[in-house]
Order: C-alpha cells, then sequence, then structure tokens
C-alpha cells in the first residue's frame, strides 16, 4: 500500500509506508536484503526482550525499547550499529525514561551475560568485558538519541488493548491470545508501519480468530463490513456469535477505510511473520497460528523466508562476532505466553 | 547518516549561540538567538559523554516531558538538536524568577499581583496535572517570568508522570522548605498534591516576602511545618503516624493564620488554608483551586504586562540597547542580582568537563565519522 495518512499527530513521523522497509539505510548504505533485515530485527528485539526479563522490567518499558529498535534502524544501518548494541541500548535508556532505573552496569552485566552465556556468578566484579558491553552502550546511546529525535513517549498496542479489554472483560482466552501477539508484533517493524490501535485490534482479531477454532469465521470475514441488518429486528435470544462479536475491535475503534485496510496489512504481515518460524523445530506450538488463513490484502513483495533456511553467516557484522547469540530462539515465546495446542485443547 | 548530520547541521544553523550564562553539572546553558528572527533563546548544551551513566536522568525528564506539554505557563522547548558530542535543547529565553522578584525589596506587591502569580502558576501546574504529570520540584526559582510578564513553570529535571497505583515512587523529591509532610515522614505512594503543598509555600511566600517554612534540616522541617501550622491530629490525617519515617516532633499548638497573614482577605486565607490541608487526599487541587472565590473577588488579578518587574539594567547586553528591547522598563537602578537563567540552580555542584576527552569518546571503536561536522 503506498503512504497513508493516519490521524495521530505526534507519531506521524515516526509511521512508514511498507515501500520504507525497502530503503533504510541497511538497504540503502549496506546492502543488506530485506529478508536479512527483517530477520536481524526480529532478532535484535528477541535480545532485547532477553535482557529486558531478566532485568525484571515491566512490559511498558520493554514495548517502549522494542519501538525505538525499530525506529533506530530507520536511520542507522544494521551494519554500523549492531543489533545487540541497540537492544541493548534501547534497555538502557528506557529503563530512565519509564521509571524503572537499573544500573549501568547492571545492564552491561546481563548484556555480556546473554551474550556469552557466562552465569551470573561466574562474571567477577571488575570484568573488562563488562566494562567493554558498559562503553558499547553508553556510545550507542549518543546515536540512538540523535536517531530518536528525543520522541521518548512511544504508545503501545497493549495499553489501547487494557482498554479494549475493559469493554469486553470475560474473554480471557484471547485476551491472553492478543496481548502476545500485540508483544510478538514488536518482532516486526508493525510499530513503525501503523497506529497502535490499528495493531492492537489486528492482534484481537486474530486471537479470536484462533480461539474460536479453526472451523470460524474468516479473517476476512471478521474485517468486512457487517451485512446492513441494522433495520431488521434481532430476537432477543439470539446470542450474537463470532462474527458480530468480533466487530467488537474494529468498533471499539471506530476504524475509518484506511485503518481497516491497515488492520488487513498488519494480520497479514504479522502471520507472515509467524509462517517464516522454524515451525517443525522449535516453534511446533505456533502451528493454530500459523493454520490461519490470512486476509486478502493487495498483493507485494514478501517480507520474510523461512528462518531457518536464512544463512546465518550472511550478515557482515556477525563475522567477527561469533556466537554471540547462543540459542536464541527467533520468535515466539517471550515474554509472555502464545496461544500453544495443548492450551487450546484443554479450554474447547 | 550523511542526511542526518546535514539535517542536525540544518537545524543548528537555524540557532545562534551567543554567550555561556551558566553552568551545571550535565549542561552548560548559552544565550542564543533564534537566526531567523531575532529572537532571544536559552541555549542548553547536554554533556552527553561525560556523564558515567550516559544520558542524564534530569536531562531525559526534562526532555520527555517539555516535547509533551505546550502550555502559556509551561516553559517552551522550542527544538532539540545535536552537535557533535552534544546534545541542545532550545528553550525560550526567560529573564528572570519569582524568587529574584521576591527578592528584589525595591519592588512592592499589591494583593492583584500575587493573585496573577498563584493563578498562572495553578494554570500551568493544572496543566501538567491534568497531563498526568507531576512537577516534584516547584519553588519560586523554578517559576520563571518572561518579557511580557507570564509565569512559566520551567525544571521539569524531577517530573515524572504519576506512577501506577502501588508503584514505589521516590520521597527524595521536592526542595526542602517547599516539600510536604508525608513526603518527609517517608510516603512512598503520592500523588499530585505533593505539588499543592509546594504551591502553598510559594503563595505565603509571595505575600511574606520570606520563604514561609524555612527548615534547616528534614527534621527541622517537620518543627517548622507543625509550628507553624500545628502539629497534626490523628483525626486531621489519618494514618500519618504509621509512614515510614515518622517521628513525633512534639506538639505544637495551632495558630490562626491571620496573625501571620495580617493583610490577607478572607477568601485569600482560605485558599490559602486548603493547600496546607495535612491529609494529602483532602487539600485541594489545582483544579479545584482555580475556581476558588479567591480568584473571582476582588482586585482582579494584575495583568502579567503590568506586573512588578526587576530592572533590566543589569542584563542589558549592548546589541539590546542599539536594538529595539523597551528601555521603559520601571524602576530606578536597584542592586538586582543578575538575572542568570536559572535552570540549573538545584545542581550548584558543577562537573569540570575536560573537554572531549571523556571515556566515550576513547573508545571510540567503532565510530562513523560523526566526529567531523
Amino acid at each position: 500500500m503506498g503512504a497513508v495518512s493516519y490521524s495521530s499527530p505526534s507519531s506521524s513521523q515516526w509511521l512508514f509506508p511498507l515501500s520504507a522497509l525497502s530503503a533504510t539505510p541497511s538497504a540503502e548504505t549496506s546492502g543488506i536484503s530485506l529478508e536479512n533485515e527483517l530477520y536481524d530485527r526480529a532478532r535484535g528485539v528477541e535480545f532485547l526482550f532477553r535482557l529486558g526479563t531478566s532485568l525484571a522490567l515491566p512490559g511498558s518499558a520493554m514495548y517502549t525499547a522494542a519501538t525505538w529498535f525499530h525506529r533506530f534502524y530507520m536511520r542507522y544501518s544494521m551494519e554500523d550499529y549492531h543489533r545487540q548494541d541497540v537492544a541493548a541500548s534501547c534497555i538502557f535508556l528506557a529503563t530512565k525514561t519509564e521509571e524503572c532505573g537499573r544500573k549501568l552496569r547492571d545492564v552491561a552485566k546481563v548484556y555480556h551475560m546473554k551474550v556469552t552465556g557466562v552465569e551470573a556468578g561466574q562474571v567477577p566484579p571488575d570484568s573488562p568485558e563488562v566494562e567493554l558491553c558498559q562503553a558499547r552502550i553508553l556510545q550507542t546511546e549518543e546515536a540512538l538519541l540523535e536517531a530518536l529525535c528525543f520522541d521518548f513517549v512511544v504508545d503501545s498496542p497493549h495499553t489501547e488493548l487494557a482498554d479494549l479489554f475493559d469493554t469486553h472483560p470475560d474473554e480471557f482466552l484471547v485476551q491472553e491470545y492478543s496481548w502476545s501477539f500485540a508483544s510478538d508484533s514488536y518482532r516486526t517493524p508493525l510499530c513503525i508501519l501503523y497506529p497502535s490501535q490499528v495493531i492492537a485490534a489486528a492482534c484481537y482479531i486474530l486471537a479470536q480468530r484462533v480461539a474460536d477454532g479453526p472451523q470460524s469465521a474468516s479473517l476476512d470475514a471478521r474485517l468486512s463490513s457487517p451485512a446492513p441488518v441494522s433495520s431488521l429486528p434481532t430476537p432477543p435470544s439470539h446470542k450474537a456469535t463470532s462474527p458480530n462479536a468480533s466487530r467488537l475491535a474494529i468498533e471499539h475503534f471506530a476504524f475509518n477505510e484506511v485503518e481497516l485496510a491497515g488492520v488487513a496489512d498488519a494480520l497479514a504481515i504479522l502471520l507472515e511473520f509467524y509462517s517464516a518460524q522454524d515451525v517443525a523445530g522449535s516453534a511446533d506450538y505456533l502451528q493454530p497460528v500459523i493454520a490461519v488463513t490470512p486476509p486478502a490484502v493487495p498483493s507485494r513483495k514478501s517480507l520474510y523466508h523461512p528462518f531457518s533456511q536464512i544463512n546465518r553467516t550472511s550478515s557482515s557484522q556477525d563475522a567477527g562476532l561469533q556466537g554471540r547469540t547462543p540459542n536464541s530462539s527467533h520468535g515466539g515465546s517471550t515474554p509472555s505466553k502464545v496461544p500453544s495446542p495443548v492450551e487450546d485443547s484443554r479450554r474447547s | 547518516m550523511d542526511a542526518v548530520e546535514k539535517a542536525n547541521y540544518e537545524r543548528q544553523k537555524q540557532w545562534a549561540k551567543e554567550k555561556k550564562v551558566g553552568e551545571g553539572t550535565y549542561a552548560v546553558v548559552y544565550q542564543g538567538r533564534e537566526a531567523k528572527t531575532g529572537r532571544k533563546v536559552a541555549i542548553k548544551k547536554i554533556k552527553v559523554g561525560a556523564m558515567k551513566d550516559g544520558l542524564d536522568m534530569s536531562a531525559i525528564r526534562e526532555v520527555k516531558f517539555l516535547r509533551e506539554l505546550q502550555h502559556q505557563n509551561v516553559i517552551a522547548l522550542l527544538d532539540v538538536f545535536s552537535s557533535k558530542t552534544n546534545l541542545n535543547l532550545v528553550l525560550e529565553w526567560l529573564e528572570t524568577d519569582l524568587e529574584m522578584i521576591i527578592k528584589d525589596r525595591s519592588l512592592v506587591f499589591l494583593p492583584a499581583d500575587i493573585k496573577s502569580w498563584i493563578a498562572m502558576c495553578l494554570r500551568g501546574l493544572e496543566f501538567c496535572h491534568r497531563n498526568s504529570i507531576l512537577h516534584r520540584d516547584l519553588k519560586p526559582n523554578n517559576l520563571l517570568i518572561a518579557a511580557d510578564g507570564q509565569l512559566k513553570i520551567a525544571d521539569f529535571g524531577l517530573a515524572r508522570d504519576f506512577a501506577d497505583p502501588g508503584y514505589k515512587m521516590t520521597c527524595q523529591v521536592i526542595t526542602r522548605w517547599y516539600r510536604p509532610p508525608e513526603l518527609l515522614f517517608g510516603c512512598r505512594y503520592y500523588s499530585t498534591a505533593v505539588d499543592m503543598w509546594s504551591v502553598g509555600c510559594i503563595f505565603a511566600e509571595l505575600m511574606l516576602r520570606i520563604p514561609y517554612l524555612p527548615g534547616e534540616s528534614d527534621m527541622d522541617q517537620l518543627k517548622t511545618i507543625f509550628r507553624a501550622l500545628g502539629t497534626p491530629t490523628e483525626e486531621e490525617w489519618p494514618g500519618h503516624t504509621k509512614l515510614p519515617d515518622y517521628v513525633p516532633v512534639g506538639q505544637f499548638p495551632k495558630h490562626p493564620m491571620r496573625d501571620l497573614f495580617t493583610a490577607a482577605t478572607a477568601d485569600c486565607l482560605n485558599l490559602l488554608a486548603k493547600f496546607f490541608i495535612y491529609e494529602p487526599r483532602k487539600r485541594i487541587s489545582a483544579k479545584d483551586a482555580l475556581s476558588h472565590p479567591y480568584f473571582f473577588a476582588l482586585p482582579n488579578p494584575t495583568h502579567p504586562s503590568k506586573l512588578p518587574r526587576i530592572s533590566a539594567q543589569s542584563t542589558r547586553t549592548l546589541e539590546e540597547v542599539d536594538g529595539n528591547v523597551d528601555l521603559d522598563s520601571p524602576g530606578p537602578a536597584v542592586k538586582a542580582p543578575p538575572p542568570v537563567p536559572n535552570r540549573l540552580k538545584r545542581k550548584l555542584s558543577s562537573v569540570s568537563e575536560s573537554e572531549d576527552g571523556s571515556y566515550a569518546r576513547r573508545l571510540d571503536f567503532k565510530k562513523t565519522d560523526r566526529t567531523k561536522t
């Protein structure tokens, strides 16, 4: 889709058309392919979440940090700033802006532990590696602040979801799922493409679809305008079933056509991201999500290649930084739960 | 990166630094001008690399909140740009602050003047509170006065957004003389009422022309408060004896406020007393204060442009004399202290900044060409 305008002025400079992803500094100045960049963005955010979780940060700080991470790479190349430095720096800055301060040394220590796989007890108090991590974080922070234009305040789909949940408090499973999808949405660049309401709605609708099971209405049906039945009397006994309840999010946010198209695009991107996971291997719990048919959207270039096929050594940075993230899972599981078949069967 | 650098350079060109006017731990303040219009501005240059914990918390808070807040009675952040290793905040230029005005014994305050200042202060603060921001350092020298007389709340270095209920906040905030008793007792859960106490202190100070509750230590501060306002009873302030740092500091009787504020009207004293209600939940809010009868009774608040102001003599620079500055500002030459933009007053311990030799520079292992501009 082309350049669209949304009604959120404060963050408008941070919402890019999808085409901008092919023209990032990483692509333009470093020749990094779109697939590789998105893969490394996902890995960077995964690392960011792992740092944040180890530091026991509140979700809001991690989501803010993740948004900055994506914004940063709209202005700098992944070749010039390693994703793990940027992730750590985003986390550190977020602890300062979100009033959950952590000592630089602690952030650097966790960073060092995550990169090397060393246990906390084995890091000497005056470890030169930790010193180096500190210096890296600080140095990256300078570039980060500049790239962010000091826009520290960031919206998140979670805030929108919390409001939405209030209007419909009983849907426990849908709430759990949509919360996890919203967290996972940060592994994709959705937060720099669509306003947080649009992302929240996409997550909620996908959650409803998964919770309702494979036989339920398609995403397209859930997104389409309702049949003009408003003039017909509805039998009072008739409880609205899923397709109508699924209008909940769309009606809650009172979307216009542009935003509705955005929801469909966001859903398509999210599902494409999930499909790229190592489904046969470590991420088989994603099966029920991947089985969902994406909504019909205008054809575009595909964004993700299956992660298991991406050549690990392809991004030039990693040559000198072998083994920085051992055993990283590339999507799906942190910081909160993702729907799993086990959970599904238990509840249905 | 070239594009970023260029954009920054373009921005930087819009603002001309003229002279250094102050220095604090994390920043140097310059007087400057907007190149296009000649408008005076304050440029606050923040040393990023020099700090051991990265960008200072105060700077972060200041930028975070000022980017969001735009109100006539809150200082305006006009621009942010970076030059080489520094970040620069461009703020509107404000000639003086309320503390200097209070201290200038040559100025006479009319009741209408005090009403005007307090109203502007409350309007700015109500706006902050409406946007879920606590200032946490209100005092006369953080209330700056613009050339047109408007009062602007400044120094958001200690500000924060309201915490979630049940989330602890530090009680080490607000300059002691303006700090409410609940913070002195170590209360970690608090809200807008803390700022309202400070407003009360400022209000009283405007009338008395000296600080109302000048405690010499945190302990003495409590004593000073209770001596002035009476020791709170359990009924007045339920549960205060259970606060973490509660200590009994002796029983003091209540004196009628009228004894001290002899010239104040009944409305005025009524409002003043509401800022000093011990129970934070009952203390008046900024919004309610603004609709208090005091503001509707005569005399009407003085128009900002007619408020007493310090003679501009000592600050006048050459180009101003040549230029279009109003030279008919009131008052004979008095020994007014030179109005320094005092946004950094609280942090006087200035760290000697040894140029760029900071260690973040030295560890320049993967630097792009940003060192050249």
